[in-house]
């Protein structure tokens, strides 16, 4: 008797074919869906590029060994419109993204979910290592086992009210646990080495594609870099080449160690500084979105995260209304960046998150 | 194992005569046929044999017949042959007529040539009948294209062309007509003896044959430049092996659709008004794209209320009904149709559902796919999470 029908997102990579495959061997019909979002028609088709034919072509090999059905589904427009394009936007604006927030947010567990009902399946399942639980209580979506592979910090964006229709099969799983059962299962891509960077950024090279997609824009050009005191010291490449914190690069010989502490991407300046400058305890974020509680309207006391893999510190957060918050951490943080997320913890469980603005002080 | 086979104008399931023909000549010895041996010859005299059958489906002597890998093949060794000899006689670039909703493998060459800049091309009007007006070709053949290109019936509405009109007129201007007839064989009568046609264009899945087999009418006298050049096969125009088996399969599937077409119009023509009857009777919103124009009687395409047409398809094929919305790409992804498009009845929150039916389709079948058609549509009301986005 099977469970139902479960959309599984299949990259062609090695997590969702296990997810697939875990799905499977639990009761459920499982149908493999493989998102065209991007490159492949665009560059070449390495085997690099998550979309690239390459990549469609092992998720249906991986369909056929474990004997699912299998459809690629077109979502460029909605990847352009709700991932590259604020991608290109937040770096003429001098923040650092994370595409992988709204990546899950708009079309994983947005579109896709949408997609999957037409199709007559209940849930939607992802490869991602974070635990989604359907107790007694609820649905509740929680960190991964594995502390090094834990991908909850980019799904605080998920629909609370849409929770009950996902599934997340290796929240419980370290990744060598799913290698194993790769091989054991002989997928075709048991092997198939980790992808790290941005899916739809050849190589990493993000400051190319910008340039690429925008041409010519102020953010790319020359400016100045200046200290503390607005001295100016040197000069930058483009203010989107450079994130706070990043100390290579700068091509300045002083005495002290010297770091990006602030992007002005209005006038194209960069600030630079010492260590110390980087350490700030509150700052402001926007676009919150809540996956364990109603939307408070006071304060609440959670472990905040103001990075991907980056640990958690006690603080708290306090709703200014219009999804807007004031955020102050017990301890400073380094590098509070704006554009990436501050995700917000109970213990294990993923309270919610928002999107860094400004560093207060 | 796949359900109810509504999608004939993609391919046709593989006629019973084609698998006989096919199971015979897979047990002969495999040579190459222009080999001079009696092995070679024996394949030889089998695709001249394939030859004629496909000849005599369209009334046309066998030399007149290009065996090639694919309906799209025959189409662009016509256009390139033609606008290619044109090219080293002009300057300018030659005028080329055509209409808007010719199948990609006519569509796509000219509009890369068109923005290379080695043709001129127009394109007709066509409105929401899905039928062209041979009146603009009137008035434009007096521009002297090199090639007027006009489809027979539409792969997508069905809907007949007056190709017979138009062929007159091009005789009458004495310029070369293209037709692509690869959904109207086997629907309906050709005869290349009276209907002054100068090319036309076949393909054998759409008749019953295998995959990987077209080919294309070339009226005695007219030569055209070939593309692939290369051995001496298929009178130069296509050099590489022959596809012997393709080929022979492809003239057993014309050899038997000469005797059976107009018995399965018969059998077909009651069940698309069925279908047609049933869909709009029991969809409410839905409507038949080229309502009012004359279709072939296998096919019916609809304009449902779904918002996501791609995963209606989805939808309805785990539902068991293998149907199509129009055509897809190479990466088995989606894109709209053009069809529609032209005829301008592509709008926001309606999914286009062709259906094209066959020979083995029976009442039952249509109606059952009418329930399943309804339930899929069911499933596109937006839920709770939705509307408060």
């Amino acid at each position: 008797m099977s469970k139902g029908l479960v959309v599984v997102a299949m990259s062609g990579g090695v997590d969702s074919a296990v997810a697939a495959a875990l799905l499977r061997q639990d009761g459920y019909d499982v149908y493999g869906v493989t998102m065209k979002l991007w490159c492949y028609q665009r560059e070449a088709p390495t085997a690099k590029a998550c979309c690239s034919m390459a990549a469609i072509g092992e998720a249906r090999a991986t369909a056929v060994v474990l004997g699912i059905e299998h459809a690629v589904v077109d979502l460029e427009e909605q990847f352009e419109a709700h991932v590259i394009g604020p991608f290109a936007e937040d770096y003429r604006e001098g923040r650092t993204p994370n595409p992988c927030v709204n990546c899950n947010t708009f079309i994983k567990f947005g579109t896709l979910l949408e997609k999957a009902r037409r199709l007559g399946a209940g849930w939607v399942a992802t490869g991602h290592y974070a635990l989604m639980e359907h107790g007694a209580g609820g649905p509740v979506l929680k960190r991964g086992i594995d502390a090094s592979k834990d991908q909850s910090y980019a799904l605080w964006g998920l629909n609370r009210k849409r929770l009950d229709k996902v599934l997340m099969p290796l929240g419980a799983l370290t990744k060598s646990e799913v290698r194993e059962m790769a091989r054991a299962l002989k997928l075709p891509v048991a092997d198939k080495p980790e992808s790290m960077d941005i899916c739809f950024v050849e190589g990493g090279h993000y400051a190319d594609f910008l340039v690429n997609r925008l041409g010519a824009f102020a953010q790319a050009e020359p400016g100045p870099m200046v200290d503390q005191a607005g001295q100016v010291v040197g000069q930058h490449q483009g203010v989107m080449r450079y994130t706070v914190g990043q100390r290579k690069g700068l091509g300045l010989a002083r005495p002290e160690p010297t770091f990006v502490v602030g992007i002005d991407a209005a006038t194209n300046t960069l600030t630079v500084g010492e260590e110390s400058d980087l350490y700030r305890s509150a700052f402001h974020a926007g676009r919150a979105n809540f996956v364990s509680i109603d939307v408070p309207t006071s304060p609440i006391q959670v472990d905040i995260r103001v990075r991907h893999r980056g640990r958690a510190v006690p603080g708290t957060v306090t709703p200014e209304g219009f999804g807007r918050l004031r955020i102050e951490l017990s301890e400073p943080e380094r590098a509070i960046t704006p554009g990436q997320s501050a995700v917000f913890y109970d213990g294990e469980v993923l309270v919610g998150g928002a999107l860094i603005e400004t560093a207060i002080g | 194992m796949f359900g109810e086979y509504l999608d004939h104008n993609a391919a046709a399931p593989l006629r019973p005569e084609v698998l006989g023909a096919l199971m015979l000549a897979m047990e002969q010895q495999q040579a190459n046929p222009g080999s001079a041996h009696g092995a070679g010859r024996f394949w030889r005299r089998r695709i001249d044999a394939a030859r004629r059958e496909v000849a005599g489906l369209v009334g046309a002597q066998p030399h007149e017949i290009v065996l090639t890998g694919s309906g799209t093949e025959a189409c662009f060794l016509a256009l390139h042959g033609v606008i290619e000899a044109a090219r080293t006689r002009s300057v300018e670039p030659p005028l080329v007529l055509a209409t808007p909703i010719e199948h990609a493998a006519i569509r796509e060459p000219l509009c890369a040539m068109a923005a290379r800049g080695t043709i001129r091309l127009l394109l007709c009007p066509v409105g929401a009948s899905g039928r062209v007006d041979a009146d603009w070709f009137a008035d434009h053949l007096t521009q002297i294209p090199v090639l007027v290109v006009c489809q027979w019936a539409n792969n997508e509405t069905g809907v007949i062309q007056p190709v017979l009109e138009v062929a007159d007129l091009c005789r009458a201007h004495e310029t070369r007509l293209l037709v692509d007839a690869v959904q109207w064989a086997g629907r309906g009568p050709i005869d290349l003896t009276a209907q002054p046609i100068d090319l036309l264009v076949l393909s054998s899945p759409k008749l019953g044959g295998p995959t990987g087999a077209g080919a294309l009418f070339i009226r005695e006298g007219l030569a055209l430049e070939p593309y692939l050049v290369a051995g001496k096969q298929e009178g130069g125009l296509r050099g590489g092996t022959e596809n012997s088996l393709g080929w022979i399969g492809f003239g057993a599937a014309a050899a038997a659709a000469r005797e059976t077409w107009a018995a399965e119009v018969a059998h077909e023509a009651p069940l698309t008004a069925r279908l047609v009857e049933q869909v709009l009777a029991r969809v409410p919103g839905a409507r038949l794209a080229g309502d009012g124009s004359t279709r072939i009687a296998n096919t019916a395409q609809f304009l449902v209320p779904h918002d996501d047409e791609e995963m209606l398809i989805l939808a309805l094929d785990r539902l068991g009904y293998a149907v199509s919305a129009g055509s897809a790409c190479a990466a088995g992804a989606h894109e709209r149709s053009h069809v529609l498009r032209a005829m301008g009845l592509l709008e926001p929150g309606f999914a286009s559902v062709r259906v094209s039916i066959g020979s083995g389709t029976t009442a039952r079948a249509i109606d059952d796919f009418v329930t399943a058609l309804c339930t899929g549509i069911q499933a596109a009301r937006p839920d709770e999470a939705e509307v408060a986005r």
